[in-house]
């Protein structure tokens, strides 16, 4: 072989191997580079998930509020279970209410059903006034389950309807009560958190703050404090007669008059608390204890005459001068000496024996009434206070006899004197002697000119003819 | 020709290596030689870098998923969560306490002072709180009431309280005083009397929240 061809072969040979070898060179960079790509990919990857995790922790305890959380709302609705009680807790509310449920019906789903939350609605008739009808509104508003009343519907029950007094006030109310059962459908398993319990114990504060945020509204529902029912026509009935009824403004004065009066007596007590000296004291019991007696009296008064027929003047007189007199006294008896003092006693027999002799039997039983607890608590070394205690049981026991007396048929017909002989007297028909008894026990004690004196449980009662 | 070379080789000219051939043997080897240095280098030194590299970032990636799937976990249970709490909030504050505004309601008829302001009293209650989104309505409280007074200003006086009482947090005010004289009933006192209608608009949940937390506070 040639030079020449030699250097051909030779140089080929070497092309030839470069070739491959830069291929092969070539190979390996598509390789370095394939790996480089992914390297970038990773660090990518990596960066955006360190940012992610960085975020975690505040995540986690952001779900651990919410589990508890979540608890919080378990409690406030019921589940399909508890929907069953539903019914027995409202007929508790009936009870505790007094308001009266005459129909109740389960109305199908409206379709307005939220995610994870079935609503539940029930219709309701009741009857009732409207302090009964918020009574139990308040019981469904405020129950520890969520409850609420988006309907309601009342019609006044009518005036004929009020006259009977026995019937009480039944409006016609007509509601729906709605409920939400929870029931999560798109469960999943509750993640697990490291140390748990620690972190949530580290939230407890932010816990319970989430937790009264979720807590329902509830007011504080305080009865009818003496206010009338809105649905009650309160006109009143103008009536012909003797005793023509107040008007609403008259009463209501009368009313304003009696409560000053009992705030009179309440600075009267405050006066008695502060009194500095016995002589002092005594003053200051004497006037209250008379205002006590005379404030009881005229309640009475007012009373038997039926004078209040507004509903509001009624109510408030019932919490503000009768209940409110009962209160005084009742301090009052807790600060003063045991059983009623002194003055009081006389002040009361006074008063006894005044309606006693105007014929006021009911008033004086009144006035035995509102000591009659107090009577026994007199000690016995004080004769003073015995002697008048037991003069005012005697009065009690003359104005019993009067009560007693007052309802036996008595009529005398005629009376009869002969001289030398005993007189007679014609009591309901039938001729009567000195000493004998009625067949009510009366006793005819004696037989003047004009008039016949019975005795009756040691009382002596003089009738003339013909009364 | 044929050239043939007699002489003893101790007379015979040396031959050497042509200056091409060498040239071309010499690159030949130096190009290759340095082709294959390269490739080793990529191949044994640049490659395995890399690959190393990529092997390392690959375990860090095996220790951060497991992290990124749980926070991703979390966010899901968190999504749920909050859209409970949302879903009761609205379910909440789309309740009116009527028990609040009944009472308060009665408040109001009851300070009337049995005539010297006003005697109000009501034949019914119509309430309801169904939402029209549409026309902005969200529910309203209607009575059918009177006024036991000549004077019809003692139902502006009635309209009046109700419009600065607590009742009316949570409604929009309601409309201006008119009413019809009846006939008067002389059988009752006070025998004359107006009728007029109560009715007052809610307001959206949002509005009564505002309005209401300043009676709470």
């Amino acid at each position: 072989m040639s030079e020449k061809k030699k250097s051909l072969l030779i140089t080929g040979i070497g092309a030839l191997l470069a070739a491959i070898l830069g291929g092969l060179i070539y190979m390996q960079h598509q390789k370095i580079t394939e790996t480089e790509t992914e390297i970038a990919s990773l660090e990518d990857q990596i960066a955006k998930g360190l940012e992610i995790i960085a975020k975690t922790p505040e995540l986690e305890r952001e779900v651990i509020i919410q589990r508890e959380t979540d608890e919080v709302i378990a409690e406030i609705l019921p589940d399909a279970e508890e929907l069953t009680d539903f019914v027995r807790t409202l007929r508790k509310f009936e009870e505790q209410s007094g308001i009266r449920i005459t129909d109740i019906r389960n109305r199908p789903g409206t379709g307005d059903q939220k995610q994870d939350f079935d609503k539940v609605v029930y219709s309701l008739k009741l009857n009732g006034d409207a302090f009964q009808m918020l009574a139990f509104f308040n019981l469904v508003e405020s129950h520890s389950r969520f409850m609420s009343v988006p309907r309601i519907r009342l019609t006044a029950a009518q005036r004929s309807q009020l006259e009977d007094a026995n019937a009480g006030i039944r409006h016609e109310i007509d509601i729906d009560v709605e409920t939400y059962v929870y029931e999560p459908k798109s469960g999943s398993t509750p993640v697990r958190i490291e140390n748990f319990e620690h972190k949530r114990n580290l939230l407890l504060g932010e816990i319970s703050h989430r937790q009264q945020a979720l807590a329902i509204e509830t007011y504080e529902y305080r009865g009818p404090r003496g206010r009338r029912d809105p649905w009650v026509d309160p006109r009143i009935p103008i009536t012909e007669g003797d005793s023509p009824l107040l008007t609403i403004e008259e009463q209501i004065e009368l009313v304003d008059g009696m409560v000053a009066r009992v705030d009179d007596a309440r600075r009267l007590y405050a006066e008695f608390l502060a009194a500095d000296g016995l002589v002092e004291e005594m003053r200051a019991r004497r006037e209250l204890e008379e205002a006590l007696v005379t404030i009881g009296d005229d309640i009475l008064r007012i009373e038997q005459a039926a004078q209040l027929s507004f509903v509001s003047a009624e109510l408030r007189f019932g919490n503000e001068v009768v209940e409110g007199l009962a209160m005084l006294r009742s301090e009052f008896e807790g600060v003063s000496q045991p059983g009623p003092s002194l003055e009081e006693l006389q002040a009361i027999a006074g008063s006894m024996r005044t309606h006693l002799q105007l014929g006021e039997f009911e008033f004086a039983l009144g006035d035995f009434e509102s000591l009659v607890e107090r009577l026994e608590h007199v000690p016995s070394y004080d004769t003073e206070r015995v002697a008048v205690a037991e003069e005012i049981l005697q009065l009690k026991n003359a104005a019993d006899a009067f009560k007693e007396f007052e309802e036996f048929e008595i009529q005398i017909d005629g009376l009869l004197h002969y001289e030398g002989s005993e007189p007679v007297a014609v009591i309901n028909g039938i001729s009567m002697l000195e000493g004998e008894f009625l067949d009510t026990g009366v006793l005819v004690q004696s037989i003047g000119a004009n008039e016949i004196d019975f005795l009756y449980r040691g009382v002596t009662f003089s009738k003339s003819l013909r009364q | 020709m044929i050239l043939i070379n007699l002489l003893p080789d101790e007379y015979k000219k040396q031959r050497r290596t042509p200056v091409k051939l060498l040239l071309a043997v010499s690159s030949g080897v130096a190009v290759n030689a340095s082709l294959i240095a390269w490739w080793c280098w990529l191949a044994f030194g640049v490659r395995n870098a890399a690959e190393l590299e990529r092997d390392v970032l690959t375990e860090t990636m095996a220790g951060v998923d497991p992290q990124v799937a749980h926070y991703q976990s979390l966010e899901r249970e968190n999504r749920q969560f909050t859209s409970r709490e949302e879903t009761l909030g609205s379910i909440t504050q789309s309740r009116v306490n009527w028990t609040r505004k009944i009472d308060e309601l009665i408040d109001v008829i009851n300070k009337g002072g049995g005539g010297k302001k006003y005697l109000v009293w009501l034949d019914n209650l119509d309430i309801s709180t169904a939402v029209d989104t549409r026309n902005e309505t969200y529910g309203k409280l209607v009575a059918k009431a009177h006024s036991g007074s000549r004077d019809f200003a003692q139902l502006a006086n009635f309209l009046d309280d109700v419009e600065m009482a607590d009742f009316s947090r949570g409604f929009y005010p309601p409309a201006p005083p008119e009413g019809q004289q009846r006939e008067p009933d002389k059988t009752l006192s006070p025998s004359e009397f107006w009728d007029f209608t109560l009715q007052v608009h809610l307001m959206a949940p949002e509005q009564r929240l505002l309005a209401t937390a300043g009676v709470d506070q």
